[in-house]
């Protein structure tokens, strides 16, 4: 069997060296303290008998003491033959004063890798962290390697080696395993110590749980590690294992947090739009009863025919009293749509082009009073998305609402809509001349609860995000204080085409006349 | 001759939509409120109810589960401002014939009227 460290001839010597040097000081300090003992007490040396008493008192003093007095004397004696592993040492005082204070894995990490790479001139270190959605291990930071293999670096948690990990427990070098394993084992094993082009393995567990492990090269120079430095990456890598399994457990936590803050944010969303949705209910309501009057009243007048109305210019009148009440009827009605979300909506094929239309046309009496301008960039026959409907128009209303907010009076929203066939995306650009966004300010522009607007609770944008999220796509923002902000959207079409023909029958059967609906509940 | 009972808090419409049924020579009651509904529901028997569904008091809801209860054969027409489609699945659960909303098509309301008093002969 291979020597599991090789032992160089400079650390033998300085160990020899060392324990000579602390034998003598200790011998001859202890002997002068007893000699002068004796003296004081004026016991006379001739006698053979006390000399011997002195000595033998001399080496139980020794021996008791050697321990302690032997590590001080190697610290001092170590640094000045041994600079390295006393810098290895500082290196790693440092590096763990360092990293105790970071929560970010990735951090922690590169931190780590970074280091060690420097300290001891390995040709390559790697840190894997277990995924435990993959069951995985992937490396998340490693020095000396080239990005090539970095990117696709990482082993299944059904790998021998890390089965091995399991059962060693301590670190494993590569040279060391081969005798001990069946051939099959061992080749396994190799293989992956080969994949990972490393030649030690530390496994960091916690609590039983192998959460990483670091997988480290020869020396550059091509020679393995000694034991000194496995021996102190061995006692640095209980440090680094706590750290890590902290940085994972935050990490959950952060996550928890993430998924807390949404919730939130919906329901206090949901809260405001089952607000408008009363609201817009009641003034449909009282709305309706009056227009009802006026409309019916022209009906009932207009049905009585020749008798009572004499001249055409009459009965042009009535007519329109009945098809304008019907449209502002409408315009309520449509009110209403915008807020009320519907449960069979949940996932549709949407046309983004008819939500932007209906959007604009929803705000375009505020932006005439406001002077602001819309100019649409729409490209035709841009293909469907999945989603929900009602989730869909409340982001552009949003965006569309945001853009004239930052406006405020006179300026112009360009609304850009096309479709990028080479990534099968639909991209929705709403750009507008409003007052900007500083750039440390877009950084948490999405962030819930953030907003420059007093009267605002800050979700708009928030939410925006989130539908975007789950509508797979992506936003972002553009902006330039003083000339404008554009939100970029980017969103992924359905593949099959025979979703189009899905699409077109169930407008078909839009539920608009009162029969369709009859039909719907037999 | 059909007897219609018009049933609205709003007492313009009632108004109005008794003069286009007289118009149309049909007998018409009206009523402005759940409980005056389900009174005259008993003295008059209409053949057709005309509901509306926001009312003070009992709601249209409610005299529709009453009048159903009462005599299935009364055909009831509910008519709405906007309301929730779980309002409305809920009038056809209990037994609506049919469903309009306000601003009223009076020639469409009529057809409908119309086709409800053709069933009601059929059924006879």
């Amino acid at each position: 069997m291979k020597s599991l460290y090789k032992i160089t001839a400079r650390e033998v010597c300085v160990n020899f060296i060392i324990f000579i040097i602390s034998s003598f000081f200790l011998f001859g300090v202890v002997f002068l303290l007893i000699n002068l003992a004796v003296n004081l007490f004026n016991i006379s040396f001739q006698k053979i008998d006390n000399m011997y008493l002195v000595l033998f008192f001399t080496i139980i003093f020794s021996a008791i003491s050697f321990k302690k007095i032997n590590s001080i004397i190697s610290k001092y004696i170590e640094r000045f033959l041994l600079r390295n592993y006393s810098r290895i040492r500082t290196e790693l005082n440092i590096l763990k004063q360092k990293i105790i204070t970071i929560l970010d894995i990735r951090e922690v990490a590169n931190l780590v890798v970074n280091t060690l790479y420097e300290v001891f001139f390995i040709r390559n270190v790697s840190l894997y962290v277990y995924d435990e959605e993959a069951k995985t291990y992937f490396s998340i930071s490693s020095a000396g390697l080239s990005v090539n293999h970095i990117s696709r670096s990482s082993i299944d948690e059904d790998d021998s080696l890390i089965k091995h990990m399991h059962t060693k427990r301590g670190y494993i070098s590569r040279d060391d395993f081969l005798t001990i394993l069946s051939w099959q084992e061992a080749s396994a094993i190799s293989h992956s110590f080969e994949k990972l082009h490393a030649n030690y393995i530390f496994p960091l567990i916690f609590e039983d749980e192998l959460i990483a492990f670091l997988a480290i090269s020869r020396k550059t120079s091509g020679n393995p590690l000694n034991k000194r430095e496995l021996n102190h990456l061995n006692n640095f890598n209980k440090l680094l294992t706590l750290i890590i399994s902290n940085a994972r457990e935050y990490r959950k936590l952060q996550k928890k947090n993430d998924e807390l803050m949404g919730i939130q944010s919906r329901v206090l969303q949901s809260a405001k739009i089952s607000a408008i949705e009363k609201l817009a209910s009641g003034i449909a309501h009282e709305l309706h009863n009056p227009l009802t009057i006026i409309s019916g009243k022209a009906q009932v007048l207009l049905l009585k025919g020749p008798q009572k109305i004499d001249n055409a210019y009459m009965e042009d009148v009535l007519k329109t009293i009945v098809t304008q009440t019907k449209r502002a009827a409408e315009i309520t009605r449509q009110l209403l749509m915008f807020t009320k979300p519907q449960k069979e909506d949940s996932t549709t094929l949407i046309n983004i082009e008819n939500i932007l239309n209906d959007t604009i046309s929803l705000v375009s009496y505020k932006m005439s009073l406001d002077e602001i301008r819309i100019d649409k960039v729409i490209e035709g026959n841009v293909p469907l998305i999945e989603g929900s409907l009602f989730e869909v128009r409340e982001l552009f209303l949003n965006l569309i609402l945001n853009a004239i907010q930052a406006i405020g009076k006179k300026g112009v929203i360009t609304i850009e809509l096309k479709y990028i066939n080479v990534q099968n995306i639909i991209k929705v650009c709403i750009a507008d001349t409003g007052h900007g966004i500083s750039e440390d300010m877009t950084a948490n522009i999405f962030d819930p609860f953030y907003t420059t607007y007093s009267e605002n609770v800050g979700l708009g944008l928030f939410v925006c995000q989130q539908i975007v999220k789950r509508l797979g796509g992506s936003i972002r923002v553009e902006s330039k204080i003083n000339e404008g902000s554009v939100f970029i959207i980017s969103l992924p079409v359905i593949k099959r085409e025979i979703k189009n023909q899905i699409y077109n029958q169930k407008n078909e059967n839009k539920i608009t006349d009162p029969k369709s609906i009859e039909h719907m509940f037999r | 001759m059909s007897k219609i009972m018009i049933v609205d808090d709003e007492l313009e419409i009632c108004e109005f939509l008794k003069e286009f049924f007289i118009d149309r020579q049909y007998d018409v009651v009206t009523a402005s409120n759940g409980d005056e509904a389900l009174a005259k529901v008993d003295n008059e028997s209409p053949q057709i109810l005309l509901l509306d569904v926001k009312m003070p008091g009992i709601d249209g809801i409610q005299v529709l589960k009453e009048v159903k209860r009462k005599n299935p054969n009364i055909k009831v027409i509910i008519v709405t401002a906007v309301e929730t489609d779980d309002k409305i699945s809920e009038a056809f659960q209990l037994g609506a014939d049919n469903y309009i909303t306000k601003p009223l098509s009076l020639e469409d309301l009529e057809r409908d009227v119309q086709e409800k008093i053709s069933r009601l002969v059929e059924e006879r």
